[in-house]
């Protein structure tokens, strides 16, 4: 039975940890870019790279412990659209996502769930990419998505109405973006609100027709609590698709942010872009989906 | 995605979805691939070969191509699309995919190819040019642009991808060449595969298209050479006019004495230019060489109607 005085008491505790979590939030970071001084060319150094970058990234932003608690389950959503293997830098680096697994679990997750809903064959994409294999391996539960799950929802936007989402999306605690940054022929680079389209189904082409529309659409309606940006390696031309090695560059980056809008714009100028060109960036932005002006929010360099 | 193919179909031919590629002006691919277009692609593909070898049923695309290559289809549309035929291969640890897009004429072919490539790729003998990296090999013949794609964890691909591009031009047959137009780029100076044929905007001027261009380097400085294709010579003289126009507005435009017909343009965007029409085509230069005026004699020479 719990009586008067250890009700005060309790609730002053958790009012004072309240405030603290807040003052928290206040005083981290909304962005963090974690850079590496070197190059490394064999695949152990290049996973390596992957996992002290994105520890960086993350730890800067305040650690993992700020966006995952005791018993939440996650929902990670890597890139894995292509029959690509890491080299090509079509799909997220699968060390990226393996080191976010663990450190959700580090952070007392209960369920780390890895998925998307690939362009290509996902029985394909899924092992080429290497990431089914280091997700499962850090302990994710790595599936291919079931067409019986997809739920039309209201998604509320300028164009999407309604859409069907994968409902463990919307179901999860907390959903974490893990987008790879690539060119793309009809958006110019997509990078984390283009990532969100591998959360929905039905006739996704449709998108196309009103990129700078739609892609902020789906980043209003999913806020991702956290978004890590693979920049490690870039792919330069032909994206989405890509497959040639001349298209790929190693820009030796992990961005990680709770402002999608910051994350995407800083992550068009590694592809040569000034995000006030890219359209969907600057929609998502007039909305007030976040901020386009980066550096306004004075981003935590990294140097590892 | 696949179940709702047949609903997509019956949208689109209903006319509720929207036409994008009609907007823009590119001849739309069709909702649904004809059973013609599937036997001719069919025949392309060639049969797994080897002990133990298999290969999964081909799947065809056209209008739908988004659904397997995302937002990278604008691109093959832009390019009047007719069909692409998708066919994953087994043989030995090497998985091999075959893709093959039959664009209808050879010249629109060599526009997606020309800008997918890059003069840094690694070329070799494939049909009438092709490229290969470890996972890639991408080749061009007649009116079709083939992609394969392997990976194998023992060794390299590059074996098998070679000996399936082999078979696959030999199915296509005809001539290994490249479009006749681009001979009329002379090779001194030309950057080796910069060519390409650029079907909407040119340069970003719409009223160009379509045109094929070149990049040059005359001593040490980069030059590039745009030529228009017209219908018939009256076209050509009425880009000239809208070039002429363009400069006039953008920046200054007078006669260039060097040679006869050609006018000399310079704007802060473009920089420098020397164009002219000659019969249906529309020649513009940018950023000419001190001694250009040979050069485009030159060019002039070789365009024949």
């Amino acid at each position: 039975m719990v009586n008067r005085r250890d009700f005060v008491k309790s609730a002053a505790a958790a009012g004072v940890a309240l405030l603290g979590l807040r003052r928290l939030e206040a005083a981290a970071p909304a962005l963090a870019i974690a850079r590496y001084k070197s190059s490394p060319t064999a695949p152990d150094g290049i996973a390596e790279e992957a996992r002290r970058l994105t520890r960086a990234g993350i730890d800067a932003l305040g650690g993992m412990g700020r966006f995952v608690s005791k018993g939440q389950t996650v929902w990670i959503k890597p890139n894995i659209s292509w029959d690509r293997r890491p080299e090509q830098a079509a799909t997220t680096n699968p060390d990226v996502v393996a080191t976010l697994v663990a450190m959700c679990y580090q952070a007392g997750a209960k369920r780390v769930a890895v998925s998307d809903n690939p362009c290509n064959s996902a029985q394909r994409t899924f092992p080429r990419s290497g990431i089914q294999q280091a997700a499962e391996k850090a302990g994710a539960q790595v599936f291919f998505m079931d067409e019986r799950k997809f739920r039309k929802m209201a998604l509320n936007g300028k164009i999407l109405k309604e859409w069907p989402v994968y409902a463990e999306v919307v179901e999860c605690d907390v959903l974490i973006n893990v987008p790879i940054a690539k060119h793309h022929s009809l958006t110019t680079v997509t990078l984390g609100m283009k990532n969100l389209m591998g959360a929905v189904g039905g006739a996704r082409e449709r998108f196309h027709q009103n990129t700078e529309l739609t892609l902020p659409d789906l980043a209003a309606f999913f806020k991702p609590k956290l978004i890590v940006l693979d920049a490690i390696r870039v792919l330069t031309g032909n994206g989405p698709v890509g497959g040639s090695l001349t298209d790929v560059k190693r820009k030796e980056t992990v961005v990680a942010g709770t402002d999608q809008v910051a994350v995407d714009a800083y992550g068009a100028t590694l592809l040569g872009h000034k995000p006030q060109a890219i359209e969907h960036i600057v929609e998502a932005s007039r909305r007030g989906l976040g901020n386009i002006n980066f550096e306004a929010l004075s981003p935590k360099i990294i140097e590892v | 995605m696949r179940k709702l193919i047949p609903l997509l179909v019956i949208l689109a031919l209903a006319g509720l979805l929207p036409a994008q590629e009609e907007e823009s002006g590119a001849r739309q691919a069709p909702a649904q691939v004809p059973a013609s277009e599937k036997a001719r692609l069919g025949k392309l593909l060639p049969a797994p070969r080897g002990a133990g070898a298999r290969a999964e049923e081909p799947r065809f695309y056209a209008a739908d191509l988004y659904q397997y290559i995302d937002g990278a289809a604008e691109a093959f549309h832009m390019y009047d699309l007719v069909a692409m035929v998708h066919r994953e291969y087994k043989a030995g640890d090497a998985e091999i995919t075959v893709d093959i897009y039959d664009m209808g004429e050879p010249i629109n072919a060599f526009g997606i190819y020309s800008a997918e490539r890059s003069p840094e790729n690694h070329y070799i003998q494939a049909g009438a040019e092709g490229y290969i990296d470890e996972h890639v090999l991408n080749f061009l013949q007649g009116s079709f642009y083939v992609k394969l794609s392997a990976f194998s964890d023992r060794g390299s691909a590059q074996p098998v991808m070679r000996s399936l591009a082999g078979e696959i031009a030999k199915r296509i047959g005809g001539a290994a060449a490249l479009p006749a137009i681009l001979a009329v780029f002379p090779a001194a100076g030309r950057v080796a595969r910069s060519e390409k044929y650029v079907k909407r905007a040119p340069l970003g001027h719409e009223f160009l298209a379509p045109a094929c261009t070149a990049d040059y380097r005359f001593a040490g400085k980069q030059s590039s050479l745009l030529i228009s294709t017209s219908a018939d010579a009256a076209q050509a003289k009425k880009k000239l006019e809208l070039l002429k126009g363009y400069f006039a507005k953008s920046g200054k435009v007078a006669d260039e004495p060097a040679l006869p017909g050609a006018w000399r343009g310079a704007s802060s965007h473009e920089g420098g230019a020397i164009f002219f029409a000659r019969g249906r085509y529309t020649v513009l230069l940018l950023n000419p060489p001190a001694d250009a005026a040979a050069f485009l004699k030159e060019v002039a020479s070789r365009l024949k109607d």
